[in-house]
């Protein structure tokens, strides 16, 4: 298939609606084409205003409370509905910091504990894929929760993240998207729906968001060790 | 400041509950699915807002992409139908920018109220019902070919609608 051809598939696969061959080659070519990776931000957007352009349709009255209850948050009174209202631009880029910092406290306490009785499962750089050499990344897991840090990893390119992998059986399972932070480290935590004991260990590969079901050989930068 | 979460939260929600309603009834149809679908979200934002900036237009496509595909998602385990040879663009994949605003907003509005009433079935089966190409092929009755055809002419038209005027084809 040439790239014109690759490119004529991008609206589709944007859509999610790929399938069969058609998927799978256009998967392999996305991975290393910028001008195909560039198009489908494009067509992602596009996609966007599909969803954008409907016309509005007022949920019930009763959701507004149920999903301030389901998020732990205290219904706010009318005063406070005044003051947000008034402060409803400032409101929402404070809601970012503010959950930084709630996370972080709660994050802190959490992890103290796991780390205390987490088990501890180490990965070695694949040497089969160019820049992986000083890579290095440990996964601390205990039950369904994993925490992963990795070292010296390639910086990621737009749309793409690095993604776990958990074996069971000799089979990988996905275990997490996780992207690059400002300090060049990977890290982040997930929770798995079956218990990582099991688990025979870990490898992380180059993966477009979202998008894949096994690993790309070709992307895989640490292997168990 | 605990206080001041909960009305950041209903700020984010009364902005945008409307629109996500929308997306939500559109591909479910059952109303008190979709509000499940409204709640998961919400509160899955609310816990991993950290994460994104905070802007308007980010917040707002990156919520809406979410329910489209947690829409798609329940759709499907409700048709009990499996998903493993299609891709299903990932709820933590969100669109640079946009949805867009004043000029810009009319425009793409325009061009998806202007496509050809072939083409806009094409897509929304796609975008709304979740249907891979071969799947619409069939319930169109129509030639896999054809059915691309109409998806890419279709999304060309949105694409160029929001790149702006001087990209747009002749």
């Amino acid at each position: 298939m040439s790239h014109d051809e690759f490119r004529d598939l991008v609206p589709l696969y944007a859509l999610g609606a790929l399938d069969g061959e058609d998927l799978a080659r256009f998967q392999d070519h996305l991975a290393g084409c910028d001008d195909c990776r560039r198009q489908l931000r494009e067509h992602e957007r596009a996609a966007a205003e599909l969803a954008a352009s409907l016309p509005p349709v007022r949920p019930s009255p009763e959701l507004r409370a149920r999903v301030l209850a389901a998020a732990g948050a205290p219904r706010p009174n009318r005063v406070m509905r005044i003051v947000a209202g008034i402060a409803a631009a400032a409101a929402a880029v404070l809601l970012v910091a503010v959950i930084n910092l709630r996370n972080d406290l709660e994050r802190a306490q959490e992890d103290l504990e796991f780390f205390r009785t987490a088990s501890v499962s180490l990965m070695k750089p694949n040497e089969g894929v160019p820049d992986s050499k000083l890579a290095t990344g440990v996964v601390w897991h205990r039950d369904r929760t994993l925490v992963l840090t990795a070292h010296n990893l390639p910086k990621l390119p737009e749309g793409r993240v690095y993604e776990l992998w958990a074996f069971f059986d000799k089979k990988p399972v996905r275990a997490g998207e996780f992207e690059m932070g400002s300090d060049g480290i990977v890290r982040g935590r997930h929770t798995m729906d079956r218990d990582l004991a099991q688990a025979e260990g870990f490898a992380i590969s180059l993966e477009r968001a979202g998008g894949v079901d096994s690993p790309t050989v070709s992307a895989i930068y640490l292997l168990p060790r | 400041m605990a206080r001041g979460d909960g009305a950041a939260l209903g700020t984010l929600y009364d902005r945008h509950a409307a629109a996500a309603m929308a997306v939500a009834v559109r591909i479910l149809g059952d109303p008190a699915e979709a509000e499940d679908v409204i709640q998961n979200v919400f509160v899955r934002i609310w816990r991993q807002a950290g994460r994104y900036d905070g802007t308007r237009g980010a917040v707002a496509a990156w919520l809406l992409t979410s329910v489209r595909n947690e829409g798609i998602d329940r759709l499907r385990r409700r048709e009990s139908r499996l998903a493993a040879t299609r891709n299903l663009p990932a709820s933590t994949q969100v669109p640079a920018e946009a949805p867009g605003a004043g000029e810009e907003r009319k425009r793409v509005r325009d061009a998806i109220a202007a496509l050809p009433s072939d083409q806009r079935e094409a897509i929304e089966l796609a975008y709304f019902e979740g249907r891979t190409q071969t799947e619409i092929a069939g319930r169109l009755g129509q030639p896999l070919g054809t059915v691309k055809t109409r998806i890419r002419l279709a999304m060309e038209k949105i694409r160029s609608a929001l790149m702006g005027p001087p990209r747009e084809p002749a």
